[in-house]
């Protein structure tokens, strides 16, 4: 306790600048995560995007909304359309099923969710990565619940194999049906799961996908939409999907198959996809990263600097000490603790939110980018980075204390 | 036997030139005793005291304080025989200013294993003994030149010490306040506490019961031993 005294007495008379250059630091260094992570995550979805599709791949987008789908009657207006859609293109040679993406609301514990639905298909292609369970029990077959995989924080006092509910809502009256749900797995972060819900030029990978933070997934099933049909309900389609040439189909029917589509969508081909995100991540890179890096910079020197100024003011004091006892390894400590603290306060409280981000950001509590990773290695950069500064701040500031003697200064005070 | 020097030596290097501040000091000083040390600008005094209060290392010579030799001390055990046994005051009263006087008097007591709720008990019978127990919760630049040596004064005993080292108390003090330090530094020696005042003042030298005089770094009359000496005019 006493050596703690001693510790924050070091910013006696300094309170304000330290607490500046503190907050400062903080500040300075989240938005160098921030940035960080933003880039990080455009790479992810790149790396997605190549991992689950080919050059065979274009992502379509409706060229305009006609007056059928606007006077149409159905539950699932995109739904029906991209059926049709679908329907006609079987005829051609190149064709492939659509990789289509549904999507619901519905309830949870009084609390609004988003809930996405895939084909068996896509779950194989994408290889959603779990921290918990196996896509596996995802086949387990009941009549009492259906298996879904949960994402996001707030399932995650959820144990593998509870059985929880959910409400969905009747489209027509204010009753809900209540369904339950078998937790077969737990989505890994950064909970980034494919929403083809951006449509626009200049497409990329960043588009395709989404953050499900507080969201489940089910496998498409007809029971599942006998559920829906039973409450009135029923999934909603994204208007865009991605289509493909079968791999072994000639450049005429290519050809052929693509002018299909171009009547009636806007195309983004493979190619242009990646070209886009490339072009993203280097703007990404060339714009985002280097203020943050430099005002980095900037705040550590800084950071440095002042402590050097801080040990300087004391010095005086801390001979005053060592008169009443107090040896030179103690002072080195207390110096060490107070301008280590200044360091690491800005790792340890940045280190905080990022382990807190996913609570903070499902819970409403910040609303932030959805485009974000804040990972292990988020927090393992942050760390080393606030004991490097810390490091480097102490052993300077400890280089300058060791110049000067008692002795030398009791002398330079007495002259 | 509190404080016995044998051959103390102290040299300081400037530039090529080997300066010698001390030069063989052999000094006895029995508890209790009440002795000032004088002798001209750079003669050696404050070098004694440094080295006599364990703030500075001899190159060459024996120390013992209480019987223990300093110079094989490390600095930690150093450091505690500096806190539990030896009182400093200083003529610059070398105060934490802008903290409280209750603060700088119980600053010996965060470097030992003194219970907290002791200190501020301790602190105040210090502050009570040097007359100013009043002021404990004031800051130090708002005391008086008197005052602030009395709080140094404080901080010098609150430990109990076995010995005082002065150096130069009196020499930012007006003459009036200089006799109150001097009275105050006879009845801490009355209770049994040495006291050692580095001095070049003849008045200060005076109040002393024993005069030590230093120059050129060798002690050429101690009062003690030697009746005889005549002091140059």
């Amino acid at each position: 306790m006493k050596t703690l005294k001693l510790i924050f007495e070091f910013f006696t008379n300094n309170k304000i600048t330290a607490i500046i250059i503190s907050i400062i630091y903080i500040f300075v260094l989240f938005i160098a995560n921030n940035s960080f992570g933003m880039y990080r995550y455009i790479v992810y979805t790149e790396d997605i995007f190549k991992t689950t599709e080919t050059t065979d791949s274009f992502y379509c987008m409706p060229n305009l909304v006609t007056a059928e789908m606007v006077n149409s009657s159905s539950m699932d207006p995109w739904g029906d359309y991209i059926n049709n859609v679908e329907n006609n293109a079987r005829k051609y040679k190149a064709y492939v099923p659509f990789t289509k993406v549904k999507y619901f609301n519905s309830d949870f514990n009084g609390v609004r969710i988003k809930s996405y639905i895939y084909t068996t298909d896509m779950i194989e292609k994408y290889q959603f990565n779990l921290k918990n369970g196996s896509w596996n029990n995802m086949q387990e077959q009941s009549s009492d619940y259906f298996n879904v995989i949960v994402s996001g924080i707030y399932f995650d006092y959820l144990n593998i194999g509870d059985i929880a509910e959910i409400e969905l809502p009747n489209y027509f009256d204010s009753s809900t049906k209540k369904i339950k749900i078998k937790v077969a797995g737990k989505l890994a972060e950064p909970y980034t799961v494919p929403s083809f819900n951006t449509s626009g030029t200049d497409i990329n990978t960043y588009d395709l996908y989404q953050k499900l933070e507080n969201g489940l997934i089910f496998v498409e099933s007809s029971r599942l939409t006998k559920v829906f049909k039973s409450v009135n309900n029923c999934p909603l389609t994204a208007e865009n999907f991605i289509a493909s040439y079968k791999s072994n189909s000639s450049d005429s029917e290519r050809r052929e198959y693509l002018g299909y589509f171009t009547n009636q969508f806007r195309v983004t081909h493979y190619d242009d996809i990646i070209k886009n995100t490339d072009e993203i991540v280097s703007l990404t890179f060339k714009r985002r990263l280097p203020a943050p890096l430099f005002m980095l910079s900037i705040t550590t020197v800084a950071l440095i600097s002042i402590s050097i100024l801080f040990v300087n003011k004391k010095i005086r004091e801390h001979s005053i000490y060592y008169l009443c006892g107090c040896n030179r390894r103690k002072s080195y400590f207390i110096i060490s603790c107070a301008i280590g603290l200044m360091g690491l306060l800005g790792g340890l409280l940045n280190i905080l939110f990022i382990v807190n981000y996913d609570f903070l950001t499902s819970n409403g509590i910040i609303n932030m980018s959805d485009g974000l990773i804040y990972d292990g290695q988020t927090v393992l950069f942050t760390l080393l980075y606030a004991l490097a500064v810390s490091a480097v701040s102490v052993i300077i500031s400890i280089m300058v204390f060791r110049k000067n003697s008692p002795i030398e200064i009791y002398r330079k005070y007495e002259s | 036997m509190l404080i016995k020097t044998e051959n103390l030596t102290k040299k300081y290097k400037l530039g090529k030139e080997t300066f010698v501040a001390l030069d063989k000091a052999n000094l006895e000083i029995e508890d209790g005793e009440f002795v000032a040390i004088q002798g001209t600008s750079g003669a050696g005094k404050s070098t004694l005291l440094h080295i006599l209060g364990c703030l500075d290392n001899a190159d060459d010579g024996k120390y013992y304080l209480n019987g223990i030799d300093v110079f094989s001390l490390n600095d930690r055990k150093t450091a505690k025989l500096r806190n539990e046994k030896i009182g400093f005051v200083l003529q610059d009263f070398s105060l934490i200013n802008h903290k409280k006087v209750g603060f700088n008097v119980m600053l010996p007591l965060y470097f030992n294993h003194t219970p907290n709720r002791q200190m501020k008990e301790m602190a105040h019978k210090a502050l009570e003994a040097v007359g100013i127990d009043k002021q404990f919760d004031k800051k130090a630049n708002q005391l008086s030149g008197g005052q602030r040596q009395r709080v140094a004064i404080a901080r010098a005993i609150v430990n109990n010490p076995s010995v005082i080292f002065a150096d130069e108390p009196t020499g930012a003090l007006d003459s009036k306040t200089s006799k109150e330090v001097m009275k105050l530094f006879r009845d801490l020696n009355k209770k049994g506490i040495a006291v050692i005042i580095v001095t070049h003042d003849d008045e200060i030298a005076d109040c002393c019961d024993r005069k030590i005089i230093i120059n050129d770094g060798k002690i050429i009359y101690d009062s003690k031993k030697d009746s005889n000496y005549i002091k140059e005019e």
